[in-house]
């Protein structure tokens, strides 16, 4: 029996990637990585799955081109994901002012959270609460949770400060436990 | 990243949703259509050193291969004692050109 290749690992690819211009290499991490981007990306855009998806390819096309700026220091897809925040915020500073530090976001939420949350929500009820959140609040749940950053990283990759970061999840959670349990309710 | 408080609802939904992989369905196929052609990201790499590469071969020649009355180390002797315009004062100046105009060919090019 012929063992099997272990699977290039990331660095691996990148590396081949960046040193012969690989596009078969660059092929194998589009694959790996795309659905957690676009599902960022997704979250980001208010469910707008054609502009998500555009921005996706935009992040891809410029990490081809600056991949010789990877340091190897962060994780690839935590600098994807730097790429897709950035992307995503000049596409919104281009149709309004993006805010992701609201005027608020030192206070706690006050949002009542009723009692008896449902055991699942479908992800078409999700997607429209997360699309009512501000767009700091659904910046944070998207990178804490949709791209699995530690508050951190999140704060690093979103450019705000690391208590804004954990406060804009509170208050989104809170948001969503009660927009969520009321949709259930009706 | 770990969460504070694993059985919560919201919590819950967030990471199911979140796992939910999305299919494909040809997205690879239109970023690797998007991306520049290889050739030109290696033949931009190689532009600086052609260009250099060959403002200093031009200059190495113009050394070795003057007159003797025309050579560089003349014309910094014959600047160095005001001699004037001589023939390697007019040679140096061009090899000075010479790696001028590549160095701002490259700044151009940035």
């Amino acid at each position: 029996l012929v063992p099997k290749a272990a699977a290039p690992t990331d660095a691996d690819l990148i590396l081949a990637a960046r040193t012969r211009q690989d596009r078969a290499a660059f092929d194998e991490l589009v694959r790996r990585h795309q659905s957690q981007v676009r599902a960022v990306l997704r979250r980001l855009t208010k469910g707008d799955h054609g502009l998500a998806d555009d921005l996706a390819q935009e992040t891809f096309v410029l990490a081809w081109r600056r991949l010789d700026a990877f340091r190897f220091e962060a994780r690839f897809s935590t600098w994807l994901y730097r790429i897709a925040f950035n992307a995503w915020q000049s596409e919104a500073r281009k149709k309004k002012e993006l805010l992701l530090e609201d005027a608020a976001v030192d206070h706690p939420p006050e949002i009542a959270t009723p009692d008896g949350a449902p055991s699942s929500v479908d992800r078409v009820d999700l997607e429209r609460a997360m699309a009512c959140l501000s767009d700091g609040e659904r910046a944070a749940i998207a990178a804490c949770y949709y791209a699995d950053l530690t508050h951190e990283e999140a704060a690093e990759s979103l450019g705000i400060p690391l208590g804004t970061v954990k406060t804009l999840v509170l208050r989104a959670k809170a948001k969503l436990r009660a927009r969520l349990a009321v949709k259930k309710e009706a | 990243m770990k969460h504070d408080h694993p059985n919560d609802p919201v919590e819950k939904w967030l990471r199911e949703d979140a796992s939910q992989g999305l299919p494909d369905a040809g997205f690879t196929e239109r970023v690797m259509a998007a991306l520049p052609p290889a050739q030109a990201a290696r033949s931009r790499a190689w532009k600086p050193l052609l260009i250099l590469g060959s403002t200093g071969m031009g200059v190495l020649l113009a050394i070795t291969c003057a007159p003797a009355a025309t050579a560089m180390m003349q014309g910094v002797a014959d600047l160095y004692s005001f001699r004037g315009v001589t023939p390697a004062v007019l040679g140096l100046g061009a090899a000075i050109l010479a790696a001028a105009v590549g160095g701002a060919i490259l700044a151009a090019e940035d």
